[in-house]
């Protein structure tokens, strides 16, 4: 085979060309046109990794923070029971980091969480602590309405009680009454009147020094022990 | 590319546009799209103009460029060739158009008949008259390659051909 006529023969076959369809306008205009679009996507490529990095690193960091505070509200003391105990569970969450809510309004707390009806100032959580240290406010309030004077006069008597005990005493011109209601045995000092309370507790009033109403403890405790 | 550069794009352009349009044509067959892969082959040349250190590899790179496009344009799916028995236009009878025209027309039907890579082989052997080392290094294949490439490729050309072209026929 004669690779020259083979060659003539191919260069015959594409001998008559028609005009070109382009030139080097179009060459350039192509050129520019696809040195733009690759520009374009390399920067739409760019901006799509750093938008799924940055919403990455914001969906890693909040659930890093909601791990954390599931951890700490499950560290704070919270038994799960106790979102069934409490009447108002709307926010489980929002409840769970608070002290729980008494069910039952008159039944006294020893926890320290809220005042007790009927009574006013003086917070329970000195009579949860004291017995005789401290001054309970509706005893106080009793008391001070028989005596006609302010309840904010009241003070801790000078005796001693057991801690479950409520007392109160008022100092009046030289005159210490003192009023303690207590369901165990009370070692009162001589000339204490004891009565029995409507709750069958002991109402114990007793005077202590020199003044107008020394001999009127037995009215007073007469008058307190209705109401306790 | 500043303006130098534009003008050497330039006169590179007008000198082988032609060559590589006669190239594009008989690897695939029409003009038309022998512009397309030719344009593609300018356009990706004009890109790269100032990265292209060596200009006398130019050839080299368009050559390349413009078998590479033709032989991905063949392996997509819409475009993906097919042999057939029976052309979609019926040719002209011979004694309608010259013996030289028959002979253009016979050599092109051949070609569409051969496969993709083996036709550019032979295209770029015996259009370009690229020796087997420069094919070679056009294709980015082995010698070997290109010289068993080229056997298969006229021994399918001379098939398709039958006896239309008698200097396809080998010699005995």
């Amino acid at each position: 085979m004669d690779e020259q006529k083979l060659a003539d023969l191919f260069r015959d076959a594409a001998h008559d060309a028609p005009p070109a369809s382009f030139d080097a306008s179009d060459v350039r205009i192509a050129s520019r046109r696809a040195t733009l679009r690759r520009r374009n996507s390399i920067a739409a490529g760019t901006t799509l990794v750093v938008v799924l990095g940055f919403g990455g690193v914001v969906a890693g960091m909040n659930w890093i923070g909601q791990d954390k505070s599931s951890s700490s509200v499950l560290g704070s003391g919270q038994a799960d029971d106790n979102k069934a105990q409490s009447p108002q569970t709307g926010s489980a969450t929002a409840l769970e980091a608070q002290p729980p809510q008494s069910d039952f309004p008159g039944d006294p707390s020893t926890q320290g969480d809220g005042s007790t009806p009927g009574s006013t100032g003086l917070s329970t959580s000195d009579r949860a602590v004291q017995g005789c240290a401290g001054v309970d406010r509706e005893l106080a309030d009793a008391l001070a309405g028989e005596l006609s004077v302010s309840p904010e006069q009241a003070q801790p008597p000078t005796v001693t009680c057991s801690p479950d005990s409520r007392s109160a005493a008022f100092k009046i011109d030289g005159l210490t009454i003192t009023a303690i209601v207590t369901p165990r045995p009370f070692e009162a000092p001589a000339g204490a009147e004891k009565v029995r309370t409507a709750k069958g507790q002991d109402l114990y009033v007793f005077t202590q020094g020199d003044g107008q109403l020394k001999s009127q403890a037995r009215r007073f405790a007469d008058a307190l022990a209705p109401r306790f | 590319m500043d303006q130098r550069d534009e003008q050497e794009f330039a006169e590179y352009f007008v000198a082988r546009r032609e060559a590589v349009r006669r190239t594009a044509y008989l690897l695939c067959g029409d003009w038309h799209r022998a512009d397309d892969f030719a344009q593609t082959a300018f356009v990706a040349v004009h890109r790269r103009w100032r990265k292209i250190r060596d200009k006398q590899a130019l050839d080299a790179y368009v050559r390349r460029t413009l078998v590479r496009a033709v032989i991905d344009e063949s392996r997509r799916p819409w475009r993906r060739e097919k042999f057939t028995d029976e052309l979609p236009e019926s040719p002209a009878s011979d004694h309608e158009i010259g013996d030289a025209v028959a002979t253009r027309e016979a050599l092109m039907k051949g070609l569409r008949r051969v496969p993709p890579r083996q036709r550019a082989v032979l295209v770029l052997r015996f259009l370009e008259g690229l020796d087997v080392t420069a094919t070679a290094e056009v294709l980015k294949c082995s010698e070997g390659t290109v010289k068993s490439q080229t056997a298969r490729g006229l021994t399918a050309l001379r098939e398709a051909l039958g006896d239309a072209i008698d200097d396809l026929r080998p010699a005995s």
